[in-house]
């Protein structure tokens, strides 16, 4: 659906005071899309400072890895290690493991934060749209309505926990598919 | 020693995953893009098993795999995905294109090296 309010109002006979109205909404939603891009842009660089502090972390670990292994070459090596010294190395081996697998939580907040910051581009086109239409009333170009656009950006979603939050958001139930998805499938 | 190829466009997820199989025993090789990853299939490069993201800059996964079952030497390789999306119907497009399983990102170690080991049976 095109947006109707802001047509519908430019369209009109028009006072002076009218337009006055809708230059001060024009210049008012000029601020909204500064205030937009500020948004965008921090959240562009924590999604940009969480990668790099993560593929650092993923660097020490790989690092730690290699100590390890060559522990577990000097340990192997001698006659009788002590069993603690063993069992240290191993439990650290473990860890190390583990933390490298729960670095991926890196890769899943980027991926929910490029999103969000899309959204805020499509909400600046909105604002930015709407300017136009203020200023200058002439026959109105049909643009995606919010809920529209809410709905693009609801197809573009690749984790059910955005699908879940965007629903929780708009007070919504989430389409059910049955039995949650498994984590590991094999076809 | 089975080899791996591993394609991801996170450099962070490349270096986390690569090390979890090297500490396993696997041999990697790893492609930022599914671009490199095609053009080392293209090369005969002795694969055993690829692990690929599904969204990506430029060709995405599905595409990938569509394109590695088309060489003769690949034709039967187990592929897996590693990635953040969990919705059934994006699993059943890898299926048909040729997937063997879906691992969903962030997977332990155990459930990344338990499925590599089902796979490779």
């Amino acid at each position: 659906m095109p947006i109707m309010i802001h047509s519908e109002i430019v369209r009109g006979e028009q006072s002076a005071d009218g337009e006055i109205v809708n230059e001060r909404i024009a210049v008012e939603l000029e601020q909204v899309r500064l205030f937009n891009d500020v948004m965008r842009g921090q959240l562009q660089a924590v999604a940009e400072a969480t990668e790099i502090a993560a593929f650092r972390i993923a660097e020490r670990l790989h690092v730690l890895d290699r100590e390890v292994a060559k522990l577990e070459s000097i340990t192997s090596d001698t006659t009788a290690p002590a069993e603690g010294v063993r069992q240290c190395i191993s439990r650290m081996a473990g860890g190390l493991f583990e933390a490298h697998a729960q670095i991926q939580f890196q890769d899943v907040v980027r991926q929910q934060i490029e999103l969000i910051v899309q959204a805020l581009g499509q909400l600046d086109e909105h604002a930015l749209q709407l300017a136009r239409s203020l200023r200058d009333p002439g026959p109105s170009v049909a643009q995606p309505s919010v809920a529209e656009r809410l709905d693009e950006l609801y197809s573009g979603y690749v984790m059910d926990r955005q699908r879940v939050a965007h629903d929780v958001a708009l007070q919504r139930e989430t389409p059910s598919t049955g039995t949650a998805p498994l984590r590991t499938e094999l076809f | 020693m089975s080899t791996v190829m591993l394609v991801d466009d996170s450099a962070t997820i490349l270096l986390s995953i690569a090390s979890i199989l090297g500490k396993a025993g696997y041999s990697v090789e790893k492609a930022p893009n599914a671009e490199q990853a095609l053009k080392k299939f293209n090369d005969g490069v002795k694969i055993d098993l690829l692990i690929t993201d599904l969204n990506m800059p430029g060709m995405n996964g599905i595409e990938l795999i569509k394109e590695v079952r088309q060489l003769p030497s690949y034709k039967f390789m187990p592929i897996l995905f590693l990635t953040t999306e969990s919705q059934q119907s994006k699993r059943m497009e890898a299926k048909a294109a040729g997937a063997s399983g879906w691992i969903v990102k962030p997977a332990t170690a155990d459930e990344l090296l338990n499925t590599i080991k089902l796979v490779l049976r």
